[in-house]
């Protein structure tokens, strides 16, 4: 097989392939984004740094949400 | 008996008000699906990055085998990020109690040591187990839609052998999280000595035969090769008695009330 | 219901916290385990709730072990932390179901408890929004579920503010008519307000162990507490020279005054003190209050 794509050629070529395979993943981060955010603002008042946790979870995609899950939600407990 | 349901039925109903019960699922099916989404893109966004025109790709890569795919999930996502995640989502599963006194209190009403242990390993195992499965599972379907076909037989092996690694994994972390009192120390300890475990194995066949992480191994080469290594019922055995190993030292500890010496 | 500890001891890393302790207690009984902090009151408290292992001696509860009775001892820690996520009824199952008591049973014994306890209202609300009082008294509740002969209580009221301490005092006043208690503190009024019989222990040795009548009595002498206004120091000199007074201690305007004889002597010295037109701001028996002894006990012996 040879490709002979060019940065320009590769929007082209993946948007319709890209997005049935992709979109499930994007879903998924998605999901858990909005289950952490849920989370932090129904107990917002007994969490630490909500506003950091918060900007965590939306721009550190995936990663974000999990780390508020491990480490993020312990807060409450230590009261 | 009965106390052991009580704390079981405990716990997951703790793993449901704490979210825990979605997060850790889809966190696996992320991990699951990265391996091959990654892999089949993988050509693309090199050529992307490299922005050099008419780069010649070896085709092997692109017509991998869709069980290294696989493999590769549990190998390169679940033993890493995976073990990662696993250690620290259980590093207070019974320090947490510890700290708070709720298992002297617990203790104190006529609930037997075993009953505690077990129902903490027996319900932190099947879920974590679960959201393990789940994970493969979605790796399975994504690989065989972008790659070959997997074997189900091959699949169902590989993803018992490697449930046994797991329970090797949660029994560890509850044994550390009994012993020492720092959440930040039993996470590292634990993830430290289980990846450094999963690291060592094939390095020499006699430790491997005592090591659980070769059961990780021995998935992946069923879905590599399609074949069980004559070594694997050893090894689950093995496995199986270290985990039980861990397991009576948590509850032996806890016996002697070693956790309340102030 | 007999509890009997005998000669129990218990050392951590050199320090002994509880040294050749023996006690018994009988049914009925609400005995306050007093002693200043770190005297060894909590360590021997959970050596009997079976939470720590002495390493000698035993604890034996009916003439049985406490591990193999636990469903007859109610406890209540220091800080009962409980679990945030759980409700009030939710942590009232969890530990009734512990206890070994069935769903049924508990179902209808836990309004009825909270009602008691004064929580009502707040079977669905999370423990973890709950103050200290709530907390301590939710503690009780979960005490009483199943009915134990012996409830064991380390500090009940230490860690409370005024008003939760007098939520949880008045609980326990209700409580100890129907079953026996043992509670430690630190804390004199509260467990001179509750408890009949006290034994005092200080650095893991018991050092009294005694009624209170019996402790008051004991401790007092022959003294008279009185309080003047600042015009009157001279009369200080003349009851000086009065056969029946033995010795005065003046501190400011309060004098303590030793008499030979109180029941006799303390009308007389009334009477000289209201003939010389002194303006008595305060006039008593002076006896030791219960802290005055606690003092005596713990720091000199």
């Amino acid at each position: 097989m040879q490709l002979h794509y060019g940065i320009n050629d590769l929007k082209d070529v993946d948007v319709m392939s890209f997005l049935p395979i992709v979109l499930p993943v994007i879903l998924v981060g998605f999901i858990l984004a909005m289950v952490a955010l849920i989370d932090l603002y129904k107990n917002k008042k007994s969490r630490n740094n909500v506003l950091i946790w918060t900007l965590i979870i939306i721009f550190g995609n995936t990663i974000g949400p999990i780390l508020y899950f491990v480490i993020g939600r312990k807060d409450s407990e230590r009261a | 008996m009965n106390s052991f349901i009580v704390l079981m039925n405990k716990e997951f109903t703790q793993m449901v008000r704490d979210f825990k019960i979605i997060w850790l699922p889809l966190v696996f099916i992320l991990l699951g699906i990265t391996q091959p989404v990654m892999t089949y893109y993988l050509p693309t966004i090199l050529e992307a990055l490299g922005s050099g025109q008419g780069i010649t790709i070896d085709p092997n890569i692109a017509a991998q085998q869709g069980g290294e795919i696989l493999a590769g999930t549990l190998g390169a996502q679940f033993d890493q990020l995976g073990i990662i995640i696993i250690a620290i989502s259980l590093m207070g599963i019974i320090q947490t109690d510890k700290a708070n006194g709720m298992l002297a209190f617990i203790l104190t009403r006529p609930v037997p040591v075993r009953s505690y242990v077990g129902g903490k390993i027996a319900s932190n195992y099947i879920f974590t187990a679960f959201s393990v499965a789940v994970g493969y599972l979605a790796s399975y379907l994504y690989v065989n839609l972008l790659f070959t076909n997997v074997a189900i037989f091959d699949m169902l092996t590989a993803l018992l052998f490697y449930l046994v690694w797991i329970l090797f994994i949660i029994s560890f972390t509850t044994m550390i999280s009994t012993l020492i009192n720092s959440p930040g120390l039993i996470a590292l300890i634990s993830i430290a000595f289980l990846i450094g475990c999963r690291l060592i194995v094939g390095l020499s066949s006699m430790i491997d035969i005592i090591n659980p992480a070769s059961m990780s191994k021995h998935a992946m080469e069923v879905l590599i090769t399609g074949s069980v290594n004559s070594n694997a019922i050893v090894n689950l055995v093995v496995s199986l008695l270290c985990a039980a190993i861990a397991i009576f030292i948590t509850n032996y500890w806890i016996s002697n009330k070693k956790f309340s010496n102030e | 219901m007999k509890l009997e500890i005998r000669n129990v001891k218990k050392t951590f890393k050199n320090k002994t916290a509880v040294d050749s302790f023996s006690m018994e207690l009988q049914s009925g009984e609400c005995v306050g385990l007093i002693g200043p902090n770190g005297a060894g009151k909590s360590t021997l408290i959970k050596m009997i709730a079976d939470i720590i292992n002495p390493d000698t001696g035993e604890i034996l509860l009916n003439g049985k072990r406490i591990s193999s009775i636990k469903k007859e001892i109610g406890y209540l820690p220091q800080y009962p932390n409980f679990f945030n996520w759980m409700t009030a009824k939710e942590t009232l199952m969890f530990m009734g179901k512990l206890s070994g008591l069935s769903k049924n049973g508990l179902n209808t014994a836990i309004p009825n408890i909270l009602k008691k306890v004064g929580l009502s209202g707040e079977e669905d609300s999370k423990v973890g929004t709950f103050s200290g009082g709530m907390k301590q008294r939710l503690g009780i509740a979960q005490t009483l579920l199943h009915k134990p002969s012996l409830i064991i209580m380390d500090e009940p009221v230490s860690a409370l503010d005024p008003i939760g301490r007098r939520e949880v005092l008045n609980l326990i006043q209700e409580i100890k008519k129907e079953t026996t208690i043992l509670l430690s503190t630190h804390i004199l009024g509260d467990a001179q307000e509750i408890c009949e019989r006290f034994i005092v222990i200080k650095n893991g040795l018991k050092i009294e162990d005694t009624s209170i009548i019996e402790l008051l009595q004991r401790n007092s002498d022959n003294k008279l507490n009185i309080e003047i206004t600042e015009k009157d120091q001279k009369w200080i000199g003349t009851i000086e020279e009065l056969p029946y007074v033995k010795g005065i201690e003046v501190i400011g305007n309060q004098l303590k005054v030793e008499v030979e004889n109180l029941e006799n002597n303390k009308n007389l010295l009334l009477g000289h003190a209201l003939k010389h037109d002194v303006d008595i701001v305060k006039f008593e028996v002076g006896n030791d209050t219960l802290e005055d002894i606690f003092l005596k006990l713990v720091v000199e012996k």
